[in-house]
């Protein structure tokens, strides 16, 4: 198989089951997100998101090193930005994503013996509604506008993130019952 | 579920009913005037009093609010995702309509002419 030599060859060798899994991975974000958006949350309020892509990220920095995890998370930010986002929506994910990740590490780094996925998950679901509040204050560049959001989006965030941590949880259980990956 | 779980998760409510309590001290009066903004520059005003239709009209698309009865609203839009459109009415000052795809949004302030007619009387 020339390809599999090829990619091992390519830069940093990765080793082909673990591209697989990254990408496998990706896929399953850009699914979730596409899902995502035929559950109409946002009657009401406008950008409450169940945020399904986060379980993916949950489960990617339990599995891979945080380079790939990051990795994972760019990549799908910029393919759904393609696929099905706008040029605004890419930057509320870009803000979004980037922050909750790098809250997730951390939260996973000091915390890993106290906390499971759900904390984990919160946290992203916490940033990754920050990181949107930023942004919308700085393109309305109106204080007031974010600030009128901040409250709610942060409280169904926390629904939101329990909701996907759980989930990540469920997920963790049946990889480790197949063997698919060891878990970090 | 872990002891940091719960921690984590009590934190970011009490960071949300913070934020929450703080929108709700902020007394609301209704009436005044609606500023839309388009890419958070002025566009026009409308008076809140008189009913009437205002077209918003940028090169991404336009919107159609409403004044009616002391409410504006977002009664059309060309935009996709129509979240505005969904978003309910406002008459208080304070409050605030927002169509992300087209930057455009609406904030309703305090009535300057109505400070100077007081002084006037």
């Amino acid at each position: 198989m020339p390809y599999q030599t090829d990619a091992q060859n390519f830069g940093k060798p990765y080793s082909p089951k673990k591209l697989v899994l990254m990408a496998l991975f990706v896929a399953v974000a850009l699914v979730l997100s596409y899902i995502e958006r035929l559950i109409p949350l946002n009657f009401a309020i406008p950008g409450v998101k169940l945020g399904l892509a986060n379980v993916v990220t949950c489960i990617a920095l339990y599995t891979f090193r945080p380079k790939d995890t990051l990795l994972i998370v760019l990549v799908r930010i910029f393919l759904v930005g393609i696929f099905i986002g706008s040029a605004t929506s890419f930057l509320y994910s870009f803000a979004g994503g980037t922050l909750s990740f790098i809250g997730m590490l951390i939260t996973l780094r000091l915390l890993k013996k106290y906390v499971s996925a759900i904390g984990v998950s919160v946290v992203g679901a916490f940033l990754h509604n920050l990181g949107q509040v930023i942004v919308l204050g700085i393109i309305t560049s109106s204080l007031s506008v974010a600030l009128t959001y901040f409250p709610i989006l942060i409280l169904t965030g926390v629904i939101t993130g329990v909701v996907v941590g759980s989930s990540a949880l469920l997920v963790f259980r049946y990889m480790k019952h197949f063997k698919l990956i060891q878990t970090r | 579920m872990r002891k940091a779980d719960i921690g984590i998760i009590i934190l970011v409510v009490i960071i949300g009913i913070a934020g929450w309590s703080y929108t709700l001290t902020q007394t609301f009066q209704s009436g005044g005037t609606a500023h839309i903004y388009v890419d958070g520059d002025l566009y026009t005003s409308v008076n809140l009093d008189e009913n009437q239709t205002v077209e918003v009209i940028t090169e991404a698309g336009s919107n159609t609010l409403e004044v009616k009865d002391g409410y504006i609203d977002m009664i059309s839009a060309t935009c996709r995702d129509q979240l505005c459109v969904h978003m309910k009415h406002i008459n208080k000052q304070g409050e605030s309509i927002v169509c992300l795809p087209f930057r455009v949004h609406v904030e309703i302030e305090a009535d300057q002419e109505v400070e100077v007619d007081a002084i006037s009387n």
